[in-house]
């Protein structure tokens, strides 16, 4: 008994400093992204701090760890250009990481309260919506901005004008995908949407989907998919007794993989008549599902196909670590946001002076707002604190998106 | 107080509190997760009577206490005699329907859930407040005849049967009990966080109190208060880069514990030697004393 103890020691104590040591990996060293040309930057004005340092919420542990890692990657390959040029103000620029957890209220908490203790210009996150609506309320309290841009359009307007979203005008996004689906294949008279009631954000998105099917008569029926599901069977066979004409899918994208060959293997054959919603592009979708996505429509508020130089970088380097190219939004929004703050910074002049604190937080509050920036995907504008994004609609073609169409907006209004 | 420590003490009183009611229920040898589900009724309904019938807080809490405690009665009542194994997974079945409920039921926000919930002065000390009462009561508790009762049901039921113990009536009181401080954790957490959202109450704070009870040490109830603010402050404490191992930490403690101390670093063999300790201390003082 007394060997077993030890060797159990000896192994959890060895298990932990190897994890400890070799866990972490190496750094490249930074390379300047295509265009960015390495330059001394002058600030013209006197800067107080030596480095800029922005704390950031996200989600590192628990199952959705992969979406933090994503957002790190993207981030990381901004600091590594943004340095490389220069810095902001000519000071380089680092941030730090606090773990809000997956889907955990105390842990968002006790990350935002963390990061409000180090009196920061602004907060980059919360990520999930879970932790933006337990977390970005202090924030709010402490007349600190929040780039949660992940926020959907339920939260992002709750604390307008306080925080930032890249995707809150999904309302409209969603429902003119719709309404250019339904144009693309007419006659369809009953649509089964699998939702995901788990997620704030996806069911107002579904909301959206559900309104625009209404708006040309098209009887919808709600269909739930859990995130633990283990067998997607019943769950297309449920589906498939509804007879319908169409399905749309805001889940999972592993869900919805999973469903649709299900579908296929009872008999389904016409994909034009699926319609994914925005998140579903991951690689989870194209190794799960291959084979049987082709000729599906995918609406999107992004372009994963963009031919931006920083996004073809971006993309190549997420293809070399995860084995497919980058087509997930938490790829690129620490790398947005962190472009956005540093055209913020260097026109509004801000100090980090802990003396001028107040006024520059007000200042950037005013300022991220209602601007413009060059996002790795080329200009795009802020309104009241919502990204203005185009509404893309992509077919799926050899396992990839394929032919894209740009929807305007007011087809649906 | 900075707004790191003001969260910290908060979360880590609550979680005190939730650990207990595991543990509670746990001293005649069930684990019963239902306080979690509780909590979840306590959360939504005082935000509910604040929110949307414009209650004082007070009146609120006590709203939700009660609705609390007397839903507790229904699986505790169910529940009564089941075996260890069949309560755990009975408990937990029952935190999902809870969340099921909730996000179905649109007067409650669905799956957004209720927000802007009214910021309470005084909170932590409320919070303290009922956390001393609570530590009082289970002391109490562990020091009566119930306590030593449940000593004896913890080992063998049919014993404690002999000896006079109603164990289903026990076990009942016991979990409507825990519901009790469960609606009470509940609605001090949603005046916390100031929303409720249903998946809040669900597997992260499961697997959190678990692990703090068990390597805490789950036969007494200073395990919970010793090693609830150590393993919720360690990703707080760890520098940055250590810190994000926090689950590999938590699992990794599990694993020691449970191989090392089964039943945890603060247990009953552990308190009497500190005790005894103590007064050799205090004995070596006062013979100094004495002789001075």
């Amino acid at each position: 008994m007394k060997t077993l103890k030890v060797v159990s020691i000896v192994f959890i104590i060895a298990f932990a400093g190897m994890f400890l040591c070799f866990a972490g990996g190496a750094k490249e060293e930074p390379t300047p992204a295509a265009g960015v040309e390495k330059e001394e930057v002058m600030a013209e004005y006197d800067v107080w701090v030596n480095e800029w340092v922005f704390p950031s919420s996200n989600i590192i542990t628990g199952v959705s760890a992969y979406h933090g890692m994503l957002n790190e990657f993207g981030a990381d390959m901004a600091i590594e250009d943004i340095n490389t040029a220069g810095g902001i103000s000519g000071k380089p620029v680092r941030v730090r990481w606090y773990d809000e957890g997956t889907q955990d209220s105390a842990r968002a908490v006790a990350a935002m309260s963390s990061m409000l203790d180090m009196d920061p210009l602004l907060v980059m996150g919360p990520c999930s919506d879970v932790s933006v609506r337990a977390a970005v309320p202090l924030a709010v309290e402490e007349g600190v901005y929040s780039m949660c841009t992940l926020a959907g359009y339920p939260m992002a307007r709750e604390f307008t004008p306080m925080t930032l979203s890249f995707v809150a005008n999904d309302w409209d996004q969603a429902r003119a995908a719709v309404y250019k689906w339904v144009e693309l294949v007419p006659g369809m008279k009953k649509v089964v949407h699998f939702t995901a009631p788990q997620s704030g954000t996806w069911m107002s998105i579904a909301k959206a989907e559900n309104s625009a099917l209404h708006d040309h008569e098209i009887e919808t029926v709600d269909i739930a998919v859990p995130y633990d599901t283990v067998n997607y069977g019943p769950i297309a066979v449920r589906a498939l007794g509804e007879n319908a004409d169409g399905m749309i899918f805001t889940s999972h994208p592993e869900g919805i993989a999973k469903i649709i060959v299900e579908l296929h293997k009872r008999g389904w054959t016409d994909n034009s008549k699926f319609l994914l919603s925005q998140a579903a592009p991951v690689p989870e979708l194209w190794q799960i599902g291959e084979g049987y996505m082709d000729g599906s429509y995918v609406w999107m508020w992004f372009d994963p196909n963009s031919k931006n130089p920083r996004w073809e970088k971006l993309s190549k380097r997420h293809e070399e670590s995860f084995g497919a190219p980058a087509s997930f939004m938490m790829v690129w929004k620490g790398y947005d946001e962190l472009y956005l703050i540093k055209k913020c910074f260097e026109d509004l002049k801000i100090t980090g002076n802990p003396a001028k604190l107040k006024e520059e937080r007000i200042a950037i509050k005013n300022y991220m707002n209602n601007c413009s920036f060059e996002s790795i995907f080329g200009h795009v504008k802020v309104v009241d604190g919502v990204r203005q994004n185009p509404t893309l609609l992509f077919k799926i073609e050899n396992n990839r998106l394929g032919e894209k169409l740009v929807v305007p907006l007011d087809i649906a209004m | 107080m900075s707004l790191g420590l003001y969260y910290y003490l908060q979360l880590t009183a609550l979680f005190i509190m939730l650990g207990w009611n595991l543990y509670w229920v746990y001293r005649i040898g069930q684990l019963n997760n239902a306080p979690i589900a509780i909590m979840a009724i306590g959360a939504y309904l005082s935000s509910y009577a604040v929110l949307k019938w414009g209650w004082p807080f007070p009146l609120a809490f006590v709203f939700a206490i009660i609705c609390g405690a007397t839903f507790a009665l229904i699986p505790a009542l169910a529940l009564g005699r089941a075996p260890a194994f069949s309560m755990v997974i009975a408990t937990i079945a029952l935190i999902f329907i809870m969340q099921t409920v909730f996000r179905n039921l649109p007067w409650f926000g669905g799956s957004i859930g209720l927000f802007g919930i009214p910021k309470i002065k005084s909170l932590l000390w409320i919070t303290y407040g009922f956390l001393i009462f609570f530590g009082i009561l289970i002391y109490r508790f562990d020091h009566s005849r119930l306590g030593r009762a449940a000593d004896v049901v913890f080992e063998d039921r049919d014993v404690a049967s002999t000896l006079g113990v109603n164990f289903y009536l026990f076990s009942v009181c016991l979990q409507v009990m825990t519901g009790f401080i469960g609606a009470v954790t509940g609605v001090l957490y949603a005046f916390t966080i100031r929303t409720v959202i249903p998946v809040y109450f669900g597997f992260p704070f499961l697997l959190a109190i678990t692990t703090f009870i068990f390597v805490g040490g789950y036969t007494t109830m200073w395990g919970v208060i010793v090693f609830t603010p150590i393993l919720w402050g360690i990703p707080l404490i760890l520098p940055e880069n250590l810190a994000v191992f926090r689950n590999f930490i938590y699992g990794a403690l599990l694993m020691g514990t449970l191989i090392l101390r089964s039943e945890g670093v603060i247990d009953r063999r552990f308190l009497k030697k500190l005790n005894m300790s103590v007064r050799w201390v205090v004995n070596k003082i006062s013979i100094k004393n004495q002789k001075m």
